[in-house]
């Protein structure tokens, strides 16, 4: 009941930036889809998106999915980052916490409704639209040749890189250190997470680094949610 | 009933003190009588609001002083002026404080006799009110 | 149930270098109105923060209704109301959804005739967004979020800040409502002496940091007297009375501060400093306050035994 309906009131928060994120990769992905029906494309080398695919670099057909990776992956970190700064960052702002957490509540419970709102918040909306276009590029004839399922997991990969960002931004938002010293230091670790899972050719590893760089973040905010100040 | 006494927060004198002093200045003026009912605690309260402690002390000590008595249950009601105890030390209090009001009448320049007058005079208006309130 | 609803021992705070709460001891027992005064910066937003387990406190503890303040159970907060500094609530809300919102978190405990009652007489409409009150407006929706679950005890940060008068009498009606109610217990932070004085009937008073006193209201009206002597010579000027504050020396004239002097001293003192005459001066509670607190910061409270 009071979990529930927390829940509902950062979810209520996090509404509005659900349906821009899916709108931009939605209209992204079907205009880029469209404009590349065309049967007899031209040029001949291909990359879904730098970081996982370039053992394909050699496949001589285009794919209309070279832009919109690069787009997953901008609008899963915007979102990301500008989710934490809604939930972590703007009742610094608006001296909200001192009301948030008086509550009937333990504040690791607090916590947890932020964090299963972040991440349903990304994961959902945009997996679903990345699903969607997905579908769409597998259909028969609707492209030259279909996608490669390979690129169906590639996506949410890329969807759990919102994530990563998500709880970096979270951490800086808590963070009670000048902007200028340490603050930051969560995004750059996401920063490098990310960089650490480009080129690596098996997903598998992309999977390990990504969660387990999850984990240390969740870790490091129960941590600092609990004992703060507020 | 509880309109005409007013209270002044940040005036000299504790709250306690101006009810206090209001009842009994009705009390002698007739405004209220005998076998009166003074509101309740938490009614007096309410509308002045106050803490209700603040009420139940001035009650207290209207009641220490005789003029009002509390019956459990019931309330509280202005007493009979019959049974009231003449406290002496309390009177001995009354004649310092003329003191100081004869110190400043003759301050003033005014005579004895004036002061006299004059005091007669007031003491005159407590009876009228007394009187046009029967 | 305990008899103590608050209690402090030596609970001490720091900001970095910074001393902000000094060795603060003190016991508020349940069902009393507490008024918590002092200057600003003096501490008060400080120490309750700290009561509420949102500070971490560098010495000392602090206990609310029998419980750690660090360790604040789900339980007890449902017993506690909490008006905090500024009265910030959720923006976007509007009064209905606040009122939803807040009533899911005290099932059983939710009284929502109350609160439209009081919403209702504030004027206010439930369709109204925080965001768009003035800050009396949102003082009051405060209020009325932390009275209708019914708690034990209110604890309110400053919470006629800002308040014109109207709207600051409205509020001690409400507060006043509450405590009709047998057993409930407020503390709040104010520098409106005026309320303090009408709905207080106990003081905590504290200054730079160090609780200055900790006793019933009457009591301290009592205690805190500005004495006034006329000599015919230049005042002593060794000043040799228990209870001495601090002192004004104007050519013939020398104005006392005491506190807890029983009157039967004073008057020994006059005679025996030569004194002409010597008249108390009238107090308010604000005057008492001022006088109290004026001055380099003390360490300790006096000691009222005797008043």
């Amino acid at each position: 009941m009071k979990f529930l309906a927390l829940l509902k009131k950062e979810l209520r928060e996090c509404l509005p930036w659900i349906a821009l994120a899916a709108g931009i990769v939605l209209t992204f992905g079907t205009i880029e889809f469209l404009s590349k029906r065309a049967p007899g494309a031209a040029y001949f080398h291909y990359r879904f998106f730098n970081p996982f695919s370039e053992v394909d670099r050699y496949m001589l057909i285009t794919y209309p999915t070279e832009s919109i990776g690069p787009i997953l992956t901008l609008t899963a970190i915007g979102l990301g980052i500008t989710l934490a700064i809604r939930q972590f960052w703007m009742p610094h702002y608006f001296k909200e916490w001192n009301y948030l957490l008086h509550r009937p509540m333990d504040r690791g419970t607090v916590l947890t409704a932020k964090l299963l709102t972040g991440f349903l918040v990304i994961t959902v909306p945009l997996g679903l639209v990345w699903t969607y276009l997905f579908w769409q590029g597998t259909r028969p004839g609707f492209l030259p040749v279909p996608l490669p399922a390979r690129h169906f997991v590639e996506g949410w990969l890329i969807v759990t890189q919102g994530l990563v960002f998500y709880l970096g931004a979270a951490l800086a938002g808590l963070s009670r250190a000048k902007w200028y010293t340490t603050k930051l230091v969560s995004l750059a670790f996401a920063l490098w997470i990310i960089g650490a899972v480009a080129g690596q050719r098996l997903l598998v590893w992309v999977v390990i680094i990504i969660v387990t760089a999850a984990a240390v973040m969740l870790y490091q905010l129960f941590n600092s949610f609990l004992k703060r100040e507020f | 009933m509880a309109l005409w006494i007013q209270i002044t927060p940040g005036s000299d004198e504790p709250i306690y003190v101006q009810i206090v002093e209001q009842v009994g200045e009705a009390i002698a003026k007739g405004q209220l009588a005998v076998g009166d009912k003074l509101p309740p605690v938490r009614k007096l309260a309410a509308e002045l609001v106050i803490n209700p402690n603040t009420a139940a002390r001035a009650y207290t000590i209207l009641e220490q002083s005789g003029l009002v008595t509390t019956k459990t249950g019931s309330g509280t009601f202005v007493a009979d002026p019959k049974l009231r105890s003449k406290d002496t030390t309390d009177i001995n209090i009354l004649s310092e404080r003329m003191d100081t009001l004869i110190a400043r009448s003759l301050n003033l320049g005014m005579e004895p006799e004036d002061i006299i007058s004059m005091f007669k005079g007031r003491l005159a208006k407590f009876a009228k009110t007394k009187k046009s309130e029967r | 149930m305990t008899d103590t609803v608050l209690e402090t021992q030596g609970l001490t705070k720091y900001y970095g270098s910074t001393l902000a709460l000094d060795n603060m001891t003190v016991k508020i027992p349940r069902g009393c109105i507490c008024g918590f005064v002092g200057r600003n910066g003096s501490g008060k937003t400080t120490a309750i923060k700290l009561l509420l387990g949102f500070l971490n406190p560098t010495a000392g503890s602090s206990m609310l209704l029998g419980c750690d303040s660090q360790n604040l159970t789900p339980a007890l907060r449902q017993r506690i109301g909490y008006v905090s500094e500024g009265h910030r609530l959720i923006r976007w809300m509007t009064i209905a959804e606040i009122a939803k919102f807040q009533s899911a978190f005290f099932p059983g405990q939710w009284d929502g005739k109350f609160f439209r009652e009081m919403i209702e007489y504030f004027e206010l409409s439930k369709k109204q967004k925080i965001k768009h009150l003035s800050t009396g407006q949102r003082a009051q929706v405060s209020l009325a979020l932390a009275l209708a679950p019914n708690p034990e005890l209110l604890v309110m940060d400053d919470p006629t800040l800002g308040l014109d008068a109207a709207i600051r009498r409205q509020f001690l009606e409400g507060m006043i409502r509450l405590i009709m109610q047998q057993g409930r217990t407020i503390l709040f932070s104010s520098h409106i002496l005026g309320d303090v004085e009408r709905v207080a009937d106990r003081l905590l008073v504290i200054d730079k940091g160090v609780i200055r006193a900790d006793c019933p209201l009457e009591q301290f009206r009592r205690a805190v007297k500005k004495v006034k002597f006329v000599f015919s010579q230049p005042p002593p000027a060794n000043i040799n009375l228990e209870g001495l504050l601090h002192c004004k020396t104007n050519e013939k004239e020398l104005e006392l501060v005491l506190v807890g002097t029983a009157d039967e001293k004073i008057a020994e003192w006059a005679n025996s400093a030569g004194a002409k005459d010597y008249q108390p001066v009238n107090m308010n509670l604000e005057d008492q306050f001022i006088e109290y607190t004026a001055g380099p910061g003390q360490k300790k409270p006096f000691s009222w035994e005797g008043i």
